[in-house]
This record gives structure tokens, sequence and C-alpha cells, in this order.
């Protein structure tokens, strides 16, 4: 009997588990999801620094702001730093950091997602994590052509789905030549992928008429064919999932099912449906990379990755009015062929100044820049305004993913993400004391062992 | 009669008028002119022929008319003048490499590729703008059967996209033949599309291309390829080309044209002229002019029958086989060469490219309505001197030499030049200067870019550098044989005194004092301007001048002889010196090596040996120290001591040596000498006030006091002073450790390290003869009277030692002598002297006697900067002026041994040059300008 009744409990709780376990974890979840910070100074990236200030976050979000005498719900946990400024975090907008490979070997995969790359252990995480930067844009390499949708995720979590802040942050097209590949055979590969599945899709639209035709007349002499039954998915096989492009016969009955699953990335960025991360090192990639966007009326999905060099074109992406992700140096040298003359510009102050909605991003390959803080601070010292750079790394990047609302800030309404850091954010020497990601605490320096061992030199 | 560039508005229309002469004709719609360029020479219309003296009204970017009468041109309009620059239109490239080689595409049938893809403005496009390019064809994928689209850009200006989609290009040689087979995995491989072989691509034949090439005709729409070339096949404006260099491959092409219909730019064709003449109308071609290589299947008359066949077409030009897509101008000189009339070649770069590339209405010609796009050349188009002066595009200058300011040297031009080697260059000539060197010379010389091109005009003349044999420039304060004299005109450019010599003509200087004596005063001929030390100077020679004049000649005689006893014993010493240390060179390299293969070996033994033989070292280590211990208990002085005293009283260096005692602070010496080995020793008394060895003693003169200072083990500094009135220092080494109390004895061998023979002291005052007699010197014997002369002579030719006469103003007699030993003269700074009741010229004396001479400014009054100007007064009284020439240029470099630097205007010597209004000496030149070592001499 006893045997019986554990069996059959192992058994429900086997069939159960799926079901119970959403559930257990946003309990636990809800449980640990409220906070309230009572700090010396919030720099809110409103423009407004609080002083003696307190932040309440209520399930995930911060649900209220207000001065050191703020009333807390009586469940409400109260840590209090007066010594410490509570800073949004810092926001890197664009990486392939992160993920086991930065790109597929075949040029054309929309289908990829870095969802299945992304390594959650991986240092790269935890190390953004002690810097102070709370969400990251993971997307995959430039070395593509097609190359796969992003996500944007937070430094922390054991799954991606727990790291996850924004599955839908858009699809890598790069319009700069993959390596060894000339410009013109970049562009034909995107034409050709957009022409075929064009094709694909005429040749579709011909064939469901002629279904239709045939089952009309069949209906027409009565002689209707067998029901197919119940429609597993009836919205999936919904016509109508075509809304791109000139119309041609039979293209409203195409449904979602009868495009070859491989094909969806593809159909979704030119309906609209995914903001694109147009990747454009050289000037000559953004004037390509605008027109190509205009040419498929994707102009406001487009985020535009540049390099340095990007400065030559500082007006043209301006007036786009879109957002634009500098990558790599800051620095744009160029040498003369002639004179051998050596210039060099600073491109964020030329894009910005230029009305360019600016996010700056690191090059993980050398190890001293490799901080949105060094680099926002460069750009304060080479003539930028301090709000126009600490944006840059804040709020322009969750803007660019498209979640203006919801991240880069300490406001009402937006997610509890913030830094506690012991100085101003762009001071260097400014060190980060705790992490909060949707109200949970996720680093404590105090409790960072590696980082422990780094600075009293322990061996074990 | 206005020459308008073509004419009429005809020449907008099409190629049926290719020249007529005509009224000013108003175009209807084009722009008014806001700017006219004046050159000397304009091939408007290259097979029109050029204008000469023309100007080129320009509004709004384009050409608006050629003029060549100034009353035509509308009143108050600026004029930029070009100078007597060449001006063609813009260079059109008919192909290119710049949208790249490999890597374009890996499909064979692409022609959904299009290479306005690869066009990028901000690329830097200096380098093609600078070779006068002005209009370039991008080509697409060149090593596929089916390239793609080309594109026809062009290389600076406004709107410079003038084709985004041109022509097909198709190749069929033997280029595409290894095209790899296509593959793309398909991702995520499944059942429906499963990883398949790679697919083969076509052509391994001329047969399989044009099997697939016909294919096309139907379209195929599933591939974006077939989209294209459907859309292609619709486009009734564009073109194919195709790349055919064998007759088959002509062939061929031809019958593509003709099954799709389409107007064919043939690229290669080196063998068109095999194939017929059923090629389809209209058939355009580009020639690939072999530039390194020769091609016998061009036949016997070169391009001129490939050209013939196609005359009506017309043919572009490009640089074929290894040559740089750019090299344009190379291609059309090229094919001058094979045969082609000038003008068709001018043509072939700039206006049948154009057609070929469909974009005649918009360049090739400088015709009204077309882009103000035009090179101003140094010279003619086909010139081999010639070098891109300025690119103008739109009517916007977008390159200049002067802006860019290349390094490229000088070029100076006028109508005669005096080389200083034979006759002069008449009719024209030019020099090239580069790295401060004379690179050519002669009726042409190069014009590498960027090279400043100076043009004097045909009065003009250009002689070298002259040469001042002996002035006194620079000489004021301390300057005596030890002195580097060269570098006291580093600097010199900047410096006014010397920079106003430099601009009187005067380029090198052999500066002295004129107190010269019997040991000769050593100097080195100094460039008068000059920026940099090492340029300052004449390197490696010098010059020797020694005063024979005055006294009675024995005494004279016999201190000439001891002055060069000494300087020969001096470089008999050197030369012993240098002998010596060959020898040591070549032995110690012997022992080197015997020791390092000793060392080696042992190192070869220790490292076999394992941790054993380290624990032997360590315990040899230990016992080393040891010994240290121990010695560390030798007495400081007692022993054998060995000196060397060296001092200017003491004829040779003697040796002494002293055995030292001492107990306590009573030190017993007994000195002795081994040069003087009868003298019997001699014992003093000395302090020991360690580390102090100290001797004092009351002479007749006073406290003579030796102070031996022990600084080292084994090692003692001794001064000696000898009642002030000697003071020396030497220094003593312990050869032998004497006995000392119960101090163990070491007895140690003196380590003394092996340096070689080490040099002689250098003694200035006899470097002047070393130098004669290593001959790199010349002597200047100043000499009055015929004894002296007579025996300066004897005494300088009895030691064949190369040397001049000067200080005397006539001939003393010589004339013959000096003139059959070939013994130059360097006139004194009075060139004019009065004898006989006449004015004399000195140095015409001499020449008419044959004898060499050189000319100096010396002290005399003025200054050295008036020495051409005394040679003009000279010539104007006698003296001829090639004469002058040579004596101020090559003369005086042959006779003072500077012939490898200076003196000639010949390859390889220094860029030192002087540019006159006219005949150089004559009173109504003037000198235009100076150049010293390659540079101008500012003002």
């Amino acid at each position: 009997m006893v045997a019986l009744w554990s069996t059959n409990a192992d058994e429900l709780m086997r069939s159960l588990l799926p079901f119970i376990t959403p559930f257990v974890l946003t309990a636990t979840l809800v449980a640990q999801d409220s906070i309230a910070l009572r700090v010396g100074k919030v720099i809110t990236n409103d423009g407004q620094v609080l002083t003696d200030a307190t932040v309440l976050v209520e399930q995930g979000r911060i649900t209220q702001i207000g001065d050191a005498s703020m009333e807390l719900p009586f469940e409400v946990l109260l840590r209090e730093f007066p010594d410490g400024i509570l800073f949004s975090g810092f926001y890197e907008a664009h990486t392939s950091s992160g993920t086991d490979r930065a790109n597929e070997n075949v040029p054309i995969a929309p289908f990829l997602d870095v969802k299945d790359s992304i390594d959650p252990v991986a240092f790269f995480y935890e190390d953004e994590l002690r810097g102070g930067t709370v969400a990251l844009g993971v997307i995959p390499g430039n070395n593509c052509v097609i190359g796969g949708r992003g996500r944007v995720v937070a430094p922390y979590g054991r799954t991606i789905e727990e790291m996850t802040l924004s599955a839908s942050m858009g699809m890598k097209i790069a319009i700069g030549p993959k390596s060894r590949w000339s410009r013109a055979a970049q562009l034909a590969e995107l034409r050709e992928a957009t022409g075929n599945l064009t094709r694909t899709l005429q040749v579709k639209g011909q064939a469901l008429l002629d279904e239709q035709a045939r089952t009309e007349s069949l209906q027409a002499i009565d002689e209707a064919p067998e029901d197919a039954g119940d429609d597993a998915d009836a919205f999936d096989s919904q016509g109508g999932y075509i809304r791109f492009g000139d119309d041609f016969p039979g293209k409203e009955l195409i449904s979602e099912e009868d495009v070859d699953s491989t094909l969806h990335g593809l159909v979704d960025v030119l309906n609209g449906d995914e903001r694109l991360w147009l990747w454009a090192p050289e000037p000559t990639d953004v004037l390509h990379a605008i027109s190509w966007a205009a040419s498929h009326g994707l102009e406001k999905q487009a985020v535009y990755v540049v390099t340095s060099s990007a400065w030559k074109v500082a007006e043209e992406l301006s007036a786009t009015e879109q957002p634009v992700v500098l990558s790599g140096g800051m620095w744009h040298v160029e040498t003369d062929s002639v004179s051998e003359k050596e210039t060099k510009t600073f491109a964020p102050t030329v894009l910005a100044d230029a009305g360019v909605t600016l996010s700056l991003g690191t090059n993980k390959n050398r190890l001293g820049p490799d901080r949105l803080a060094y680099i926002a601070a460069t750009c304060v010292r080479e003539g930028m305004s301090y709000e126009s750079a600490l944006a840059a790394v804040t709020t322009n990047p969750a803007a660019a993913w498209g979640l203006g609302d919801e991240l880069g800030k300490i406001a009402i309404g937006y997610e509890g993400n913030f830094v506690l850091l012991d100085g101003e954010p762009l001071d260097l020497a400014t060190k980060v004391l705790g992490v909060w990601i949707r109200g949970n605490r996720v680093y404590d320096r105090a409790d960072d062992g590696r980082l422990e061992r780094l600075e009293t030199g322990a061996s074990k | 009669m206005a020459l308008l560039a073509g004419g009429s508005a005809a020449w907008l229309i099409g190629e049926s008028v290719r020249t007529e002469e005509g009224a000013w004709t108003e175009v209807a719609g084009l722009p008014v002119p806001t700017v006219a360029y004046k050159a000397a020479t304009i091939h408007a219309h290259p097979q029109a022929g050029p204008i000469d003296e023309g100007w080129i009204l320009v509004g709004d970017g384009k050409v608006i008319a050629v003029l060549d009468d100034a009353s035509d041109l509308p009143p108050m309009l600026p004029i930029v003048d070009l100078g007597d620059k060449v001006v063609v239109p813009g260079l059109i490239a008919a192909d290119s490499s710049l949208a790249g080689t490999s890597n374009q595409g890996d499909h064979a049938l692409g022609a959904h590729r299009f290479a306005v893809d690869d066009f990028d403005a901000y690329a830097d496009w200096n380098s093609i703008v600078r070779r006068g390019v002005t209009t370039v064809y991008l080509s697409p994928a060149r090593g596929r059967l089916i390239g793609g689209r080309g594109a026809v850009v062009k290389t600076a200006g406004k709107d410079r996209v003038l084709r985004a989609q041109s022509d097909l290009r198709i190749n069929l040689t033997p280029e595409i033949r290894n095209t790899p087979p296509f593959f793309r995995p398909p991702i995520p491989p499944t059942a429906e599309n499963p990883i398949g072989p790679a697919r083969p691509q076509p052509a391994n034949s001329l047969s399989g291309a044009m099997l697939s090439l016909r294919e096309q005709v139907g379209g195929d729409l599933d591939s974006a390829h077939g989209r294209a070339f459907s859309a292609w096949l619709g486009d009734e404006d564009s073109a194919l080309r195709v790349v055919a260099r064998s007759a088959t491959e002509v062939q061929a092409a031809t019958e593509l044209a003709a099954l799709w219909e389409k107007p064919l730019v043939l690229q290669g064709a080196q063998e068109a002229d095999k194939t017929g003449t059923n090629r389809p109308q209209g058939t355009r071609s580009v020639l690939e002019i072999p530039l390194f290589l020769n091609a016998p299947d061009l036949g016997p008359n070169g391009v001129a029958d490939a050209y013939a066949l196609d005359f009506a077409g017309g043919t572009a030009l490009v640089p074929g086989d290894r040559g740089r897509w750019t090299w344009l101008l190379e291609a059309a000189a090229a094919a001058t060469g094979m045969g082609l009339d000038e003008r068709e070649a001018l043509r072939g770069i700039t206006e049948m490219p154009a057609w070929s590339l469909g974009v005649q209405h918009r360049v090739g010609t400088l015709s009204p309505g077309k882009d103000a796009d035009f090179v101003a050349l140094s010279a003619g188009p086909l010139d081999p001197a010639t070098s891109v002066d300025s690119v103008w595009i739109d009517g916007d200058l977008v390159f200049s030499q002067k802006e860019e300011q290349v390094e490229g040297g000088t070029v100076l031009r006028a109508g005669t030049v005096w080389t200083g080697s034979g006759a002069p260059l008449l009719g024209g000539a030019e020099v090239l200067l580069r790295d401060g060197k004379v690179v050519a010379v002669g009726a042409r010389v190069p014009h590498p870019e960027g090279a400043r091109i100076v043009d004097a005009g045909s009065d003009a003349h250009i002689t070298p550098g002259f040469i001042d044999a002996h002035g006194s420039l620079g000489m004021n304060g301390r300057v005596d044989s030890s002195t580097t004299i060269g570098l006291m005109t580093a600097g010199s450019l900047w410096n006014p005194t010397w920079r106003s010599l430099a601009r009187a003509g005067i380029t090198t200087m052999v500066p002295s004092h004129s107190n010269w004596g019997v040991d000769g005063f050593r100097t080195q001929a100094v460039k008068t301007a000059a920026g940099v030390p090492s340029e300052a100077f004449v390197q490696g020679r010098h010059v020797v001048f020694f005063d024979w004049s005055g006294g009675d000649h024995v005494t004279r005689q016999s201190q000439f002889q001891r002055s060069l006893n000494a300087g020969k014993k001096y470089f008999d010493s050197w030369e012993e010196y240098r002998k010596k240390r060959a020898e040591w060179k070549a032995s110690s390299g012997e022992r080197a090596s015997t020791e390092r293969v000793t060392r080696e070996s042992e190192l070869r033994q220790r490292l076999a040996g394992t941790v054993l033989a380290e624990k032997e070292e360590e315990e040899e280590e230990v016992v080393e120290e040891e010994e240290e211990e121990v010695e560390k208990e030798v007495d400081p002085i007692n022993g054998l001591w060995e000196a060397t005293i060296e001092h200017a009283m003491i004829p040779e260096p003697i040796n002494v040596n002293v055995r030292i005692s001492h107990d306590g602070p009573r030190a017993i010496l007994l000195l002795s000498s081994p040069d003087f080995p009868e003298e019997p020793g001699e014992e003093v008394e000395a302090t020991w006030e360690p580390p102090r060895l100290i001797f004092q003693e009351e002479s007749e003169i006073g406290t003579i006091s030796i102070v031996g200072e022990v600084d080292s083990p084994d090692h003692m500094n001794v001064s000696v002073d000898a009642a002030g009135m000697i003071s020396l220092e030497f220094e003593a080494y312990r050869i032998e450790v004497g006995e000392s109390g119960d101090a163990a004895v070491v007895s140690r061998k003196r380590v003394k390290k092996d340096d070689g023979p080490q040099p002689p002291a250098v003694d200035p005052r006899r470097e002047g003869w070393r130098a004669l007699f290593e001959q790199r010197a010349v002597a200047v014997v100043k000499v009055q009277r015929q004894d002296e002369a007579e025996r300066a002579i004897a005494l300088f030719q009895k030691h064949e030692l190369p040397f001049h006469l000067t200080g005397f103003g006539s001939g003393l007699g010589l004339e013959q002598t000096l003139a059959d030993e070939g013994i130059g003269v360097v006139v004194p700074a009075s060139l004019l002297s009065r004898e006989k009741g006449r004015d004399q010229v000195t140095a015409a004396y001499f020449q008419e006697a044959g004898v060499r001479t050189a000319f100096q400014s010396g002290t005399a009054g003025g200054g050295a900067r008036l020495l051409p100007r005394r040679m003009a007064m000279a010539v104007r009284h006698g003296l001829g002026a090639e004469q002058a020439l040579e004596s101020l240029t090559s003369g005086a470099a042959d006779m003072l041994g500077l012939q490898g630097s200076v003196g000639r205007l010949n390859p390889g010597l220094d860029g030192d040059l002087i540019l006159h209004s006219g005949p150089p000496f004559d009173l109504r030149s003037e000198i235009l300008g100076v150049w010293v070592n390659g540079e101008e001499v500012p003002e």
C-alpha cells in the first residue's frame, strides 16, 4: 500500500512537474522581488540626482521613489546604504561575447537564435556583473549575411530563461562584407536570399490558389474532400502571414504553416516584426544599410551598428532618426595614401553633435578600455556632455532594444535593476558594491570570493 | 574665329560628327560660365588635335566651351591660369580591379552581382586621382563566367555614380576554367533538405561555357541570377561586355551578342583581326595593351591591325598583362609605339572608353555640356617625361602636386646646360635633382610625380655651382687644423652670411685663414648652404695649405724637410698600426674560434653530466671563495711594480721597475729601468700611508713630490710634481707580489685584457701630411718666387704628393713646367694685374700657357660673394668665358680632388647648380636661383 502510494505519488509528481515548476519558481521570485533601498544618492538618468532617497521595488518593478522618510509596506525589507550611490547600471547595447561562437558558417541563417548559444556560466557574465553591467544585448556576430536573432539578458542566472530580460532584441544583418567577401558578393547574397524567398512565396501562393480552385470545383460538383479535421493550431494556418513586398496571386492565402520553418526568420524580418541590427563597418556600408532598409520599408526597424569611421556619415545616420551603436574603438585613424599624414577623429562626439542617438559598445579584445565606464569617461574627456555620455551607456541602449520604458532608468514603472556604487559612475576608481536585477540582489562585493582572492593575493 | 570644342551641339548627339570648326553656337540648356581655365595646350577633343593657348569655360561643373581666342571670352570672367601645362580630358579606365580581383562571389553565374555595391565613396581615391584617372569602370567578379553587372563611377566630384548598372560582364578566357564547385550546407539538414555534394559549376572549357550561356536565354526565375539575367536582357541601355582574347573566344562573344541582341564591348580582343568582319554593328573594343610582354599575335603592325578592323567603333585602351590598371598614359604611349596614331591613342584613354562604358554623354571629351573633368600634365600626354600636375573634376581641383607636397625632386629646364664635361647641351635641356643629388641631365629627363618643374626659358643657362678654391668666410676666431672645418657651415642654409654667398653662386668653398706655415693647414671643402652637418662638407677629402714663401730658401727647405719627415714618420706609425691591427684581428679571430670550440665542448660535457656535476660545481665555488679570503690578506704594495712614463719632454717612453717592500709606514723603493740596464738601481725611502705611497725630496729647483695611490689591487696611479715646473701622471702595475709578514703568499699573474694593437695618438699638426700621404688630400703651396716654386715642386714631386701652387700673379718663368707636370695654380684674388703698362688677366695668362687654374676669393675685399662678379669682369677683360667656367667648376674640382662630389652636373654628384638668366659671366645676366645639395637656396 505504501509502495503503491509512493509509486502513484511519484508518477503524479512527475506528471505534474512541468506544470508546477513555473508556479513554484514564480512564488519564490515573488517572495524575493521586493526590496527597499535607502541610499545617499540616486542617479535616476532622468536628469535628476536625488539625495537621501528611498527606492521601493515590488514584484521586480520600481513602484515608489521618495525621500528618507518615505513609508514602506511592512513586509518589504529595507536596506540602508547612507554613503552609497544608486545608479541604473551600465547597458551593453550590442555584443556577441558570452556565446560559444559568434557566427554559424552559413551566410544566411535567420533561423538561428543566441538562445541556443549563450553560456550562462561563462566568466564573461560574472565579469560584466562585477563591472556594474546590468543588461547586455547578445546577438550573433558580424561575420555573416543574416546572422540570427539576439536577446537582451542580465549577466545573472543559471539558465538562459532566467537571464533573459527580453527575447525580442532583433535580427543581425551584416551589410558590411563577411571576411574575405567583396561588398558586391555580400549584397548579392542578401539580395539572393530575399529574392528567393519572394519567389518561393509566389510559387506557394499560386499553389494555394490552384488548391483553392480545385476545392471549389470539387465542392461545386458536391464531392467535397474529406474534412481535414480540427486544425491543431488554427491561428498558424490562417492566411495573411505575408505582409511585405508586392502583391502576387495567392499572397493573402499563405499561412505560417505554409512556409518552411527555416524561412520564418526572414519573413519576420521583411514583415517588419523584427528589430534589425545592421552591421555597417564602413561609411559606404552605412549608406548601403540605409538604402537597403528603405527599399524594404524597414527604416523604422533599423539599428545601425557602426565603427568609428562612421563619423563621415554622421549626417546621414542622424537623418534616419534611428539608434546607432558604435562598436570597436572610438578613434578613427586615417593615413593619407600620398602624404602619409595621419588624421585622428573622435567619432562619438562627431556623431553626437550631428544628433545621432548613440550607444557605445566595448571592445572585448582589449583589457583596459573594456569597460563601459571607461568609454563613457573618455567621451566626456573628448568633449561630449556628461549626460550624453552617460545616456550612451544606459538609456540609449535600452531604447535601441525597444525597452526604453522598462530599462535604463531608476524611475517608477521601470524594472528594479540597479547597481550600488561608492562613487560617481564614470569615475574609474568607483567600486561596484552591489547589483540588483528585478529587485533581487545578484551581486555583493563583500561576497565576491574571486575578487577577494585577487585583492588579497590569497592563492586558495 | 573661336574653335568651339565640338563646334556644335552635334557633339552631344553622337559620334557621326567628329571634327567640325564652326562659329560659337549657343547650346541650349547650358549653364552660364563662371570661370575659365587657361592653359598652354588643350586637347579638348583628342581627335581634333590640340589647341595652343586656350581657355576652358566652366559653369556649374560643366564645360561650356573651349576657346582659342581671348577676345571671345565673356567679360569679367575669372581666369585660372594653368601656365605651360598640357590639358587633356580626364582619363577613363575602361577596366579596373578596383572592386577586387578575387573573392567577389562564388557563383559561376552571377548576373545578380552588382559591382556598384563595391563602390566606396569614402575610400582613399588619391592614388587613382593622382594618375589623372577621373572615371573608372568597376568590374564585377573577374574570375567568373558571368561576373555580374559593372558600374561606372567618377573618382571624385558630386554625382559620382555615372552608371550604377552598366554592362553584363562575361569572361570567356581560361581564367574562369577553375571555378570551384558551389556549396552551402543546409542548416538544419533535414530529410527534405539533406547535406548534398557540392554542385559543380561551369565551365571547364569554352564549349562548356558557351553551353551554359546559351541556356540563359529562357530565363530561370527560381534563381537570383536567373531573375537578374532576365532583367538585364530587358535593359536596352546595357551592353554585353565579353573578355575574349583568342580568335575563338572573340567569335563566341560575337555569337552571344547576336543571340541576346545586345551591343558588344569586346575586351582583350588581341586576335580580333583573325575573326573576319562579321561582328555586329556598333561593336566596341577595349584593347589590352601589353606593356611588358611581346605580343606576336598582334600581327606585324601591332595594334594598328586590330585597330583598323574596328576603326568605326573606336578602341579604348587599357594596360594589359602585368600593368597596373591606372597606367593609362603608359598604355596610350605604348600603343603609339605599336603603330597607333598619337591622337587616336589619347582618344583611346579618354573619348573611346566613354563610349565603351556608355557614359559618352557625361565624360570623355571637353565638349559643351559634359562634365568639366580634365587633367593638367607637365608635358604632352604621350611624352615619356610627363607627369600629372593637377586634376579637376566637375571644375573643382581634386588633386594638385603642389598641395600634396610630394618629395619628387626638382626638374630645371633652360636653353643651355653646361655640365662641366664637354660641350654644353644646347637648344633646351633639363636637370633632375633629387635627394640632394643630380639624377639626370639631358634634353629630356624624367619628371617624377610631384617633381617641381622650374622652366627658366630658352635664354637661360644652367651651370654647375661655383667652387671657391680658397675663401676666408667663417674663419674668425680660433680655428686650427684640429677643428672640424665642415661643421662650421652646418646650418648655413639659415645663416644670412653664408646664404648670400650661396645665392651669389658659390656653392662650394675651401675655407682657410691665411696663416699657413710649413706644417700646413688642413681644411675641407664646405657647402655654402647646408641644413645638416652631414651635408655641410665634401666628405673624405682634404686640402692642405702650405706657405713656402719668404725667408731664405735654405732655411725654408730644411724646415719643410723636417716637417715632412715628421709627417712621414707619423704616417708610418699609422701604417704600422693598421698592419698590426689587421694581423691581430686575423689571429684573434682564430683564437676566438678555438676558445669558442673549447667552451662549447666544456658546456656539452657539463650538460651531459647530471646533478652530480652541478654539486661539484657548487663545491668549486666554495673553494674559490676561500681563496679570495686568503688573497685579501695579501699586502697591498709589497712586490715588484712596473710603469711606463711618457712626457712631452722625454723623447722616448721610459719603462721603470720599482721593487717595494714596507714594514709599517716606512717603505723602501728600489728603482731600476730595463731601458738602461747598465745604470745601477737607486734606493729611496718613502712613506706608506694607505692607500698612498708618498715620496718627497728637496732639490735645487724645489720640492719634488711623487704620490702613488693604490686604487685597486695591484694598480697604482702615480703623479709626479717637480717644483710646479713639470707634472706628469702615470700608472703602475704590480707584476710580482712580495712577501709580507706571515701573510699567505698567493702569486697572481697580472691579467691584461688583450684589445690588440691600439692606434697611435692623434697629432693634429701631422694630420695634414698624413692625409697627403694617404692620398686623400691635395696640397696647395704658397710660393712667391721662382726659386721657392722650384724647390716646392721638387720636394712634393719627390714624395709623389699631389699639389698645386698659389700666391703668385705671373708665370715666374715656370709656365712650361707647370703645364707639363699638370700642376695647377690657384689664382689670387686680384684677378687683374698691371704689367708692362697694361691690365692683364692673370688667369688668362696661365690658361694661354696651358696651366690649370682655380679661383679663390681669399681674403680679398668685398667677400667671397663677389667672386662670380669679378670673374665676369675678368671675362670682360679677356678671359674666355668657358675657361672661366671650367676654372670655377670642373677644373677646380679636379685640381682639389673634389670631382667625386662637385664641379659637374653628372648623375650621382651633388645637386649644386646655378640658374642664370643668360650666359654666365655676361654682365647682363643675373642669377635666377642657386641649388645646393638639391635644395634651392632661399632668398
